[in-house]
């Protein structure tokens, strides 16, 4: 080094400069921190420290030669920000955080101040600067940061479920979730029975939102797991995160044409279990393939852990009400039939007393044919009464299943030849007509029960249709069983009560006004249709243009 | 001889009722409707009214309205003949020309005993 004149003075400044980097240096090459010192003259960086090249991960070298290497280094974003600040410190002053993109792509959060060194002469002819890594720190202080918001979240989202009235409540409260808020549609799916040791076999909607109504609904569809394939797609120990319809392979092709109709690309389902019964599922939906951070995911799991047991109880709730409301009407039915059986077992009981305190009155007397006819209505009454007791206990038999029905291979021709001359003494002074085609095939029957059945039919029949009019009796073989039909040429059975006539104590008004208690007790048709159910049968009145009835109903054939 | 209109579906009762009245000496008009029976309580202007109050479809308390409500007619006696005893306990209080409730099964006594308190009552035509 070329010796200026005067330098016994420059020399002891520079021995002291020296000295004092040399104190400085080992410092500045030991710390994580990365120290540097400009140039104002040339803006070149004239000392950087080690640990440049460890947290910038480029050489001082490459440094040293161009300071372009430092604005390269600075993330996109902060780029701007930073290079504004730098011009407007150029003398130091500065102070700022900002992002750094190393060679492999990492990012890192640096703190960096620059300070003037000011000459002797007060000049500043140098500034020095540091810059610490605070990626951790940054790292620390997000979290941070994301555990209040959620924090916050929560205490938010247990307060509005909290305020819930209906499910409906639940499901919207978890709109002000983070994340779940960007969904384009949530459902909350119920299975028709608790996935247990059985899987269900259908799912329906119970609520739904959707950030447009312009696309389809999820709800107002009954879903059944066999045809969605929903066992690959239901998962009962975590969420399951799907991030492309497309090509994921829980879901199966129904499903995702499904989904795509529905504009779903990607969407995340959450199992809803409460009290150990997994009752059904959540699902978020997205109209983009989403990324989710997987730690996200146990967030959102104890977010849907809590709406799940809020919408259990809804659901109990409900059934529990429904269930109330049954009882309470059951009972009522129960109440309103016993009041009709005791109203039908006074009246005649009325009669009977009645007749006989009659032919007992003292201050009258009775003429012979006058007593007769007495005894006659007396013994009448108690024959209807009788046959109402019957009635009244084959029903309650049948009810309780107690009534003993035996089946057993029998031909119908065989059944109806027996109960013949019963039949035509019922039809009176009606034509009664036997139609049955050659070959029907053996039924399995109770033949004391069809006896049963066909008496009343033909009886209703007769009561119903004018004297002298057709009664006929036919059956047909169909697939599984053979249907018998009565027909009678009366008045009809209006639509409406088609279904009521197999009511108990169910009695057709009579279009001339007759008084239904001539009819007999409203009991038959009650009676028949659960002999035949019980046979494995069914019952019903024909749906037929113009006058007259028919009623039919089946047996089953022999192989059934 | 006083006339009682009969108001009953069953037409055993009827017969029951019909039969011992007019063998006591009293003219019986019959009805098996609520209809029948309103219409001729109007035409015959009986001086007690003989009423089943479980007609069908409950058309029983209908008639009971109409006789108690009609002021062209004065009020005319009802017996009422039911199978519900507890019922007609309350109900009865609400029409105050029902002057017996009879219930079903009846001994024929109780019913001529009623017939006969309510027409002495009513002076009888």
């Amino acid at each position: 080094m070329t010796q200026p004149p005067y330098t016994a003075p420059y020399r002891q400044a520079e021995q002291a400069l020296q000295e004092s980097e040399e104190l400085f240096r080992p410092l500045a090459e030991n710390l994580n921190l990365v120290l540097w010192m400009k140039d104002l003259a040339t803006d070149r960086i004239v000392y950087i420290s080690p640990a440049y090249e460890a947290i910038w991960n480029r050489t001082r070298e490459s440094l040293y030669e161009s300071s372009q290497s430092f604005v390269d280094a600075i993330h996109p974003e902060d780029r701007e920000r930073i290079l504004a600040a730098m011009t407007a410190h150029k003398q130091g002053g500065f102070s700022e955080e900002y992002r750094i993109v190393t060679p492999d792509g990492s990012v890192r959060w640096m703190s960096a101040r620059t300070f003037p060194i000011h000459e002797s002469d007060g000049q500043v002819a140098r500034i020095a600067g540091f810059a610490l890594d605070i990626t951790q720190h940054k790292k620390v202080e997000e979290t941070l940061r994301s555990v209040l918001a959620r924090t916050q979240e929560r205490y938010l989202l247990s307060r509005r479920i909290g305020a819930a009235r209906a499910a409906e409540d639940v499901l919207y409260a978890l709109r002000s979730v983070t994340t779940f808020s960007d969904a384009q549609r949530a459902a909350i799916w119920l299975f028709d029975q608790p996935w247990g040791e059985v899987t269900p076999s259908r799912c329906d909607i119970l609520v739904e939102w959707q950030d447009s109504s312009d696309l389809p609904a999820l709800a107002g569809a009954s879903y059944s797991f066999e045809q969605y394939q929903f066992t690959q797609l239901f998962v009962r120990d975590e969420p399951l995160w799907i991030d492309d319809i497309q090509t994921d392979p829980h879901v199966s092709d129904h499903t995702r044409s499904l989904l795509t109709k529905l504009q779903t690309r990607s969407f995340v389902l959450f199992p809803l279990i409460t009290s150990n019964q997994w009752y059904g599922m959540l699902t978020l939906h997205f109209s983009t393939p989403k990324l989710l951070r997987p730690e996200d995911f146990s967030y959102f799991e104890k977010v849907v852990n809590q709406a799940a047991a809020a919408i259990y109880n809804f659901l109990l709730l409900e059934a529990e009400t429904r269930a109330r409301q049954e009882a309470e009407r059951a009972n009522q039915v129960k109440v309103k039939f016993l009041a009709m059986i005791s109203h039908e077992l006074r009246t005649p009981l009325t009669s009977i007393k009645g007749f006989a305190t009659t032919l007992l009155a003292d201050d009258v007397a009775w003429d012979p044919d006058s007593q007769r006819d007495f005894i006659k209505t007396i013994n009448q009454e108690a024959d209807k009464l009788t046959e109402l007791i019957e009635h009244l206990l084959d029903l309650s038999r049948l009810e309780s299943g107690t009534l003993r029905i035996v089946p057993e291979e029998q031909h119908l021709e065989n059944i109806v030849n027996n109960v013949l001359p019963r039949l035509q003494a019922l039809a009176g002074d009606h034509a009664l007509v036997i139609n049955l085609p050659e070959g029907l095939p053996p039924v399995m029957a109770d033949p004391q029960r069809v006896e049963q059945v066909m008496f009343n039919l033909v009886s209703n029949a007769a009561k119903y249709s004018p004297a002298g009019t057709q009664i006929t009796l036919s059956a047909a073989a169909r697939h599984k069983d053979i249907q018998v039909n009565v027909s009678d040429q009366g008045a009809g059975i209006v639509p409406e009560e088609r279904q009521r006539v197999f009511e108990p104590f169910y009695r057709v008004e009579k279009e001339d006004g007759t008084a239904k208690s001539a009819q007999g007790v409203g009991l038959g048709l009650a009676i028949c249709k659960s002999l035949v159910e019980a046979q494995g049968g069914s019952i019903w009145i024909q749906d037929q243009p113009g006058p007259g009835t028919t009623i039919s109903f089946t047996l089953p054939t022999m192989g059934q | 001889m006083a006339t009682i209109l009969v108001i009953e579906d069953d037409h055993s009762i009827r017969k029951l009722a019909a039969v011992n009245l007019k063998a006591r000496g009293h003219r019986v008009i019959e009805a098996d409707t609520a209809e029948t029976g309103l219409a001729q309580w109007r035409d015959g202007l009986p001086a007690l009214v003989l009423l089943d109050i479980k007609l069908p479809d409950l058309r029983g308390w209908d008639v009971l309205s109409a006789i108690s409500a009609d002021s062209e007619v004065p009020t005319t006696p009802v017996i009422v003949m039911t199978a519900s005893g507890i019922d007609m306990e309350v109900s009865a209080r609400r029409f105050p020309n029902i002057v017996k409730v009879l219930i079903k099964p009846f001994d024929i006594h109780d019913l001529v005993r009623a017939v006969e308190a309510a027409l002495g009552r009513s002076g009888g035509p």
